[in-house]
């Protein structure tokens, strides 16, 4: 029992000493650094991508507004255009 | 670490040993009202020296969760009870009880919604909700989409031939030709036109998600209309289904289920679409059920179809729920400020209404009112009063997230033959940048004739302090920087005064500015 309690002790230890030893690795040849500098890149390219893809729901929202409002807009008719303007909104959302 | 058997209910939530990990059910008075899984929906507790699980109350049956209620708690696999007895949650003589207004039972929906489910419902309600499905199901066929039962309502039909108890809502899908996110969201907004057209009343959840409300003997029941579409071999269902083995063969040619011995349009092969849906287990029955999607997919449907949904969850819940309730009743402070400064003929657009409370108190006072908020059970209340009392208000629902609606109120603003009064209270640090920067869109296109626009904002030495309606999202900006940002937008700044004693509640008084604005040229 002593005997197992002493080995599990011995293995944390060295598990401790190894990590010791790869972060003073690292730190040494800059990895770290560079590990750091590609943890940073990934967040600022995944904000990115996200930026990006949130332009599908802008340009649906602004291409149906063209067609269903703009483009009647192009006759020049007020009354029209209040009327059209009402009845998007009416039954749009 | 040994473990102690049963459970215990707290003020807090329901802790379970950690032995049998599993579907924790949770009865009030013998009455099923919400499900837990004691791994996922839990976090780490003690119950003495036992390592446990503790599930917090859902945040909107906590409201109800007053007095004494006979609670039990147990394990949904085994039926074996974990807890059964009285607790008291507060000094309150009251009972606890879960039901609506006409006394029937709640229960916790997968969103954490209270509803009463279908199990409770007459059999008018389910009819008045079947001739709906059908109805909806033939409008989208009509409209060029292949639409089908899908869901919770299309799991009912497979496994029972009926709607599944605890469920309270239909929902439909379809599958969409379209395979860029752009073309798949114009053609959901295209399916709402033909539903409000047909008399629906709908209120939009992404870009490619919609609720059409069926009216019936209890109040109402919603029809979800889910796009399905195939983006570079991927299938994604909305609102969280993704699937990469998908074939348009599971969906086509269109086939039949029966529900409530009903004949109702389903998808080809509906046992494979629900493996998609709820993966191999679907035939087991399951409350605690939750979509648990990978993060490539949330990101995905999030970054594609759902930008409009800032702080919504929030909003929902309280409007929805009994927080509102604490909203005073009275006008504000505020409201009484911009009435002496307006002519009294002025119409008063009400951006950011809530419980319509000042937009109603305008309408009293004989002013036109229109009050736009983007939570539907807000307007719908508020709208309800107006209609009750023979006031001159109405109320609309808009998402100052979505372009749409934006240009579409302004628009509609800007041909008004008199410029309106434009009044946001408490709106300008609830709205995200991209909310607030649509609403100076809506006011320059507003105001463009004339008109003011009357706005009281929590300012920055309000950040920190304590809140009587909680913590949740606030954008505390200072008046010089929404100065700046009007006046970058075409604005001109009339008023500008910040201080406390402005908007004083209970016993918060919040450091508030209170700003009018012009945009005429």
């Amino acid at each position: 029992m002593q005997a197992g309690r002493d080995m599990e002790t011995l293995k944390t230890r060295a598990r401790a000493r190894t990590r010791e030893l790869v972060k003073q690795l690292a730190r040494a040849t800059g990895v770290d650094q560079e590990l750091r500098r590609l943890v940073d890149r990934v967040d600022q390219l995944e904000r990115e991508v996200q930026e990006t893809r949130r332009l599908h729901q802008r340009l649906a929202e602004l291409t149906d507004v063209v067609a269903e409002v703009l483009v009647p807009a192009a006759d020049r008719d007020d009354a029209r255009l209040r009327a059209t303007l009402e009845k998007y909104s009416k039954t749009s959302f | 670490m040994s473990e102690a058997p049963g459970a215990t209910v707290d003020r807090d939530g329901v802790t379970v040993g950690i032995e049998r990990p599993g579907v924790i059910d949770v009865l009030f008075d013998g009455q099923w009202t919400w499900s837990f899984q004691s791994e996922r929906d839990t976090a780490p507790a003690w119950r003495g020296q036992h390592a446990a699980r503790r599930a917090p109350w859902p945040v909107n049956l906590r409201p109800y969760l007053h007095g004494t209620g006979q609670v039990t708690v147990r394990e949904r696999s085994s039926g074996r009870v974990l807890f059964d007895g009285e607790y008291a949650f507060d000094d309150s003589d009251a009972r606890v009880r879960i039901v609506d207004g006409q006394g029937r039972p709640l229960i916790v929906d997968k969103g954490g919604d209270l509803q009463c489910g279908f199990a409770e419902r007459g059999q008018a309600t389910v009819d008045a909700l079947l001739d709906a499905v059908e109805d909806v199901l033939a409008r989208l066929n009509g409209a060029g989409v292949d639409a089908f039962l899908a869901f919770g309502a299309l799991l009912g039909a497979v496994r029972d031939g009926r709607f599944i108890p605890h469920d309270s809502d239909a929902d439909v899908a379809y599958l969409s030709r379209h395979t860029s996110p752009v073309d798949v969201a114009r053609e959901s907004f295209a399916l709402e036109r033909v539903m409000i057209e047909a008399g629906y009343w709908t209120w939009r959840f992404s870009a490619a998600d919609f609720k059409v409300i069926v009216p019936d003997p209890e109040g109402g029941r919603a029809i979800d209309v889910f796009a399905g579409f195939v983006v570079e071999d991927v299938f994604y269902l909305m609102p969280e289904v993704a699937s990469t083995s998908f074939r348009p063969e599971i969906v086509l040619p269109l086939g039949e289920v029966e529900l409530h011995g009903r004949r109702i349009t389903a998808p080809a092969n509906a046992e494979a679409l629900l493996e998609i849906t709820y993966g191999p287990h679907w035939r087991v029955p399951d409350p605690s059920f939750k979509f648990e999607s990978p993060r490539w997919v949330r990101r995905r449907l999030d970054g594609w179809l759902r930008g409009n949904n800032g702080n919504r969850a929030h909003w929902w819940s309280f409007y929805f729920g009994r927080p509102q309730e604490a909203v005073p009743t009275e006008p504000s402070p505020f409201a009484r400020w911009v009435r002496d400064r307006e002519p009294a003929d002025a119409s008063i657009v009400d951006i950011g209404a809530g419980t319509g409370r000042d937009s109603l108190w305008f309408a009293r006072q004989g002013h036109d009112v229109l009050g736009l908020d983007y939570i539907p059970a807000a307007t719908e209340r508020a709208g309800n009063t107006a209609a009750a009392q023979d006031l001159p208000a109405r109320f609309k629902t808009v998402n100052l997230y979505d372009i749409r609606q934006v240009l579409a109120i302004g628009g509609e603003l800007a041909h008004r033959d008199t410029p309106p009064t434009l009044y946001g209270r408490f709106l300008i640090h609830a709205l995200e940048d991209e909310g607030r920067h649509n609403l100076w869109r809506v006011a320059s296109m507003s105001l463009r004739r004339g008109g003011r626009f009357y706005l009281e904002f929590r300012t920055g030495l309000d950040a920190g302090k304590e809140h009587e309606f909680g913590e949740h999202f606030r954008k505390y900006l200072e008046p010089e920087t929404v100065i700046a940002e009007i006046e970058a937008r075409g604005g001109q700044v009339e008023h500008c005064e910040a201080g406390h004693g402005l908007a004083v509640h209970k016993n918060e008084d919040p450091h508030v500015c209170r700003l009018v604005a012009t945009w005429k040229r």
